[in-house]
C-alpha cells in the first residue's frame, strides 16, 4: 500500500514539471556598510614646566603628551586632522603674547602593513596635521606642545587649559 | 538500587583574570609558568605589542604564535614592516573562543628578516573557576556525574527486613507482657481487695468479668432461644364493617338554608366583638 | 622661581561617535527642502553638548534649519538630528560635522569633531 502512494506521488509530480516550467525566484539580499569614525582620549596630558616662561608636554620637562585614539570601521573613508593649540582656552590675565608649538605623530597602529606609513603620508599645515586613514582599525597619536611667554618673562600663577582639535572627516 | 544523594547545595562562579607579560628573555616563553594554577582555567584572548627597530627599505615580518600541544598553532599572527619605517609600535587585540590550558604550548615571537623588536609584551586573558578542587565540589564542575557514579558500590545487597518474622520481636513482647502482668497484681491489688470487699455477692463479681459474661451470655441464648423474637406470629385478621345503611336515598335537608343565616349572624357577632 | 600651575591638556579615555559617515540628502515633504539624518552617541563623560553644522568643502558654514543645533547628549547615550536644508544650498553642502561643547574648562581639553560627507 504504501508503495503504491509513493509511485502515485512520484508521478504526479514528474507531470507537473515537464508540463509547466521550472519556477526560481531571485531573493536580493542587500545590505548597507556604514562606517564610523570613532574618537577617544587615552591618555590625558599635562604641561610641565621647566621654567617660568614655558610650559611642556615632553616627558623631559615633567609633561605627558596626551594620546588620542581613532577608530574607523570602514578603508579609505575618512581623514583624519589634528590642530595643536594656539592659545589658551583659559587662563589667568596674560599681558605677554605667548607663542605656542605643537605637533601630531603617529604613537601605535593595529596594522602593521596598512597603517604604518601614515606617519610618513601625513599633510601638515601651520599648526595642523592630517592623516590619510586608508584601513579599517585603531590608530593612536600623541600630541605634543609647547607655550611660552613672551619676553621670557614668568607665566603668572594660576589655571591654565589648552585644547587640542581633532577632527574626523569623511572623504 | 541505592540512591545516593549528596546532602546541601554549592556552586562555582567564573573568574576572570589576566597575566602578566608573558615575554621571556630570546622572545619565547613557557605557558606553564604564565597561566596560573586555577581550576578549569580557558584562555579567551590574546594582546599583544612590540615596536619594531628597523630600517625603511628593509624587508621585515615578525610572528606572534602560541603552539597547539596537539599539533600546530594555536594561532599565529603575522605584521609585514617590509619597507615600513620602525619605531611604530603596533598593538592587536585577539579573541578566543574559551581554549582550554592544556591546549597552550610554548609562545614565541619570531622575526624573518632584517630588524629586531623592542618593548614587546604579549598578555593573556583567562577565566576559571573557583569551588572545583574536586569533581564533587558543584553540579557543574567537569567530572560531576561521574563522581557521583563512582559513589555507588558495584555489587548492591538487598535484604528487606520483615518485622513479622523477626523472632526477637516476639520474645521481647512476651517478656515486656509479662513484665506488665508481674506489675499489675502489686499495683492493682489492693483495688481488687477493695472490690471484693463492695462486691454484694458473688455473682457480682462475676459480672465484671467480661469473659464470665460472655460465657453467661451464651449460656442465655442457648437457653432462652432468641431465635423465637424473630420470627414471632401474631395472629390478626380483618374488621369486617358492621355499620349498615338502610336507605339507598339520602335527602336534603330543608332546613339547611335557615341553618346556614344562623350561622351567618352567629359568625359576623363573633367578627363585630373583636371592634368592641 | 616658579609658580605652581596647574595644567592639562587631556582627560580619561572617552569617545565621541557619528554615523552614517554618508548620508544621504533626500527630498523633504515641505517644498524647497532636502532633509537627511545623523546620530551622535556621546562616550565622554567630559562632555555634555554636541553641536551640529553643516559645511562646504572649505569648511564653511552653510545655513540649515534643525530641531536641534546645539543639544545635550548624556553620557552612554545618543541623539538624532534631523536637517533640513534649502535647496539651493543642497549642491554646496558638503560636510555635516558634530562637535564637542566643552562647558567644564577644568576638566576638559580635547575637542573632538566628526564629520560625514554627504553623498
Amino acid at each position: 500500500m504504501i508503495k503504491e502512494i509513493a509511485l502515485i506521488g512520484i508521478v504526479a509530480i514528474t507531470t507537473y514539471g515537464g508540463s509547466k516550467s521550472a519556477f526560481a525566484l531571485d531573493v536580493p539580499i542587500s545590505a548597507e556598510v556604514t562606517g564610523s569614525c570613532v574618537i577617544s582620549v587615552e591618555t590625558n596630558g599635562t604641561y610641565g614646566q621647566p621654567n617660568a616662561y614655558k610650559l611642556s608636554t615632553s616627558s623631559s620637562d615633567g609633561g605627558q603628551q596626551p594620546i588620542t585614539r581613532v577608530d574607523v570601521t570602514l578603508a579609505n573613508a575618512y581623514k583624519v586632522k589634528f590642530t595643536a593649540p594656539d592659545s589658551f582656552s583659559s587662563s589667568p590675565v596674560l599681558n605677554d603674547v605667548v607663542t605656542f608649538t605643537g605637533d601630531t605623530e603617529v604613537s601605535a597602529v593595529s596594522d602593521a602593513t596598512n597603517m604604518a606609513d601614515y606617519e610618513t603620508d601625513k599633510v601638515e599645515v601651520d599648526m595642523s596635521d592630517e592623516y590619510s586613514l586608508t584601513a579599517t582599525g585603531s590608530t593612536w597619536f600623541k600630541h605634543s606642545s609647547t607655550a611660552s611667554n613672551g619676553g621670557d618673562r614668568a607665566f603668572p600663577s594660576g589655571n591654565y587649559t589648552a585644547y587640542v582639535v581633532a577632527e574626523c572627516i569623511a572623504i | 538500587m541505592v540512591l545516593v544523594c549528596l546532602g546541601g547545595y554549592s556552586y562555582s562562579n567564573f573568574y576572570f583574570g589576566s597575566t602578566n607579560n608573558a615575554v621571556g628573555t630570546q622572545n619565547t616563553w613557557d605557558m606553564t609558568n604564565v597561566l596560573p594554577d586555577y581550576y578549569n582555567l580557558k584562555v579567551n584572548g590574546v594582546f599583544y605589542t612590540y615596536t619594531p627597530v628597523k630600517n625603511p627599505e628593509d624587508a621585515m615580518k615578525v610572528y606572534v604564535q602560541n603552539l597547539n600541544t596537539e599539533g600546530g598553532y594555536i594561532f599565529r599572527e603575522t605584521d609585514d614592516w617590509s619597507g615600513k619605517a620602525g619605531g611604530i609600535a603596533i598593538r592587536k587585540a585577539l579573541g578566543f573562543e574559551y581554549i582550554p590550558r592544556e591546549l597552550w604550548g610554548d609562545g614565541s615571537i619570531t622575526i624573518d628578516g632584517t630588524g629586531t623588536i623592542e618593548n614587546a609584551s604579549v598578555v593573556y586573558t583567562y577565566r576559571y573557576e573557583e569551588g572545583c578542587n574536586t569533581p564533587l565540589d558543584s553540579p557543574t564542575c567537569e567530572g560531576y556525574s561521574d563522581a557521583v557514579l563512582d559513589l555507588v558500590p558495584d555489587t548492591i545487597i538487598t535484604d528487606i527486613y520483615n518485622a513479622m518474622e523477626d523472632e526477637n520481636i516476639n520474645r521481647e513482647e512476651t517478656e515486656v507482657d509479662n513484665k506488665k502482668e508481674e506489675q499489675e497484681p502489686e499495683e492493682v491489688k489492693e483495688e481488687d481487695d477493695l472490690e471484693r470487699a463492695l462486691a454484694v455477692n458473688e455473682e457480682t463479681l462475676e459480672f465484671g468479668n467480661n469473659l464470665a459474661q460472655n460465657e453467661m451470655l451464651d449460656a442465655m441464648n442457648l437457653s432462652i432461644g432468641m431465635q423465637n423474637y424473630y420470627i414471632k406470629q401474631i395472629d390478626g385478621g380483618v374488621y369486617e364493617e358492621t355499620v349498615n345503611l338502610k336507605d339507598s336515598k339520602l335527602p336534603d335537608n330543608k332546613y339547611s338554608p335557615i341553618l346556614d343565616l344562623i350561622g351567618d349572624i352567629k359568625h359576623n357577632e363573633l367578627i363585630n366583638l373583636q371592634y368592641q | 622661581m616658579y609658580r605652581y600651575l596647574i595644567l592639562f591638556l587631556a582627560l580619561s579615555a572617552n569617545a565621541h561617535q557619528m554615523s552614517p559617515t554618508y548620508p544621504e540628502l533626500k527630498s523633504s515633504y515641505l517644498e524647497g527642502l532636502s532633509v537627511t539624518r545623523v546620530r551622535v552617541f556621546n562616550k565622554r563623560k567630559d562632555v555634555e553638548y554636541y553641536q551640529i553644522g553643516v559645511f562646504d568643502k572649505d569648511m564653511k558654514p552653510i545655513p540649515f534649519v534643525s530641531q536641534y543645533d546645539l543639544r545635550g547628549i548624556k553620557y552612554h547615550n545618543y541623539a538624532e538630528f534631523t536637517i533640513y536644508i534649502n535647496d539651493k544650498y543642497k549642491k554646496d553642502a558638503v560636510y555635516i560635522c558634530s562637535e564637542s561643547m566643552l562647558t567644564n574648562v577644568e576638566s576638559s581639553a580635547v575637542a573632538s569633531k566628526i564629520c560625514s560627507k554627504i553623498k
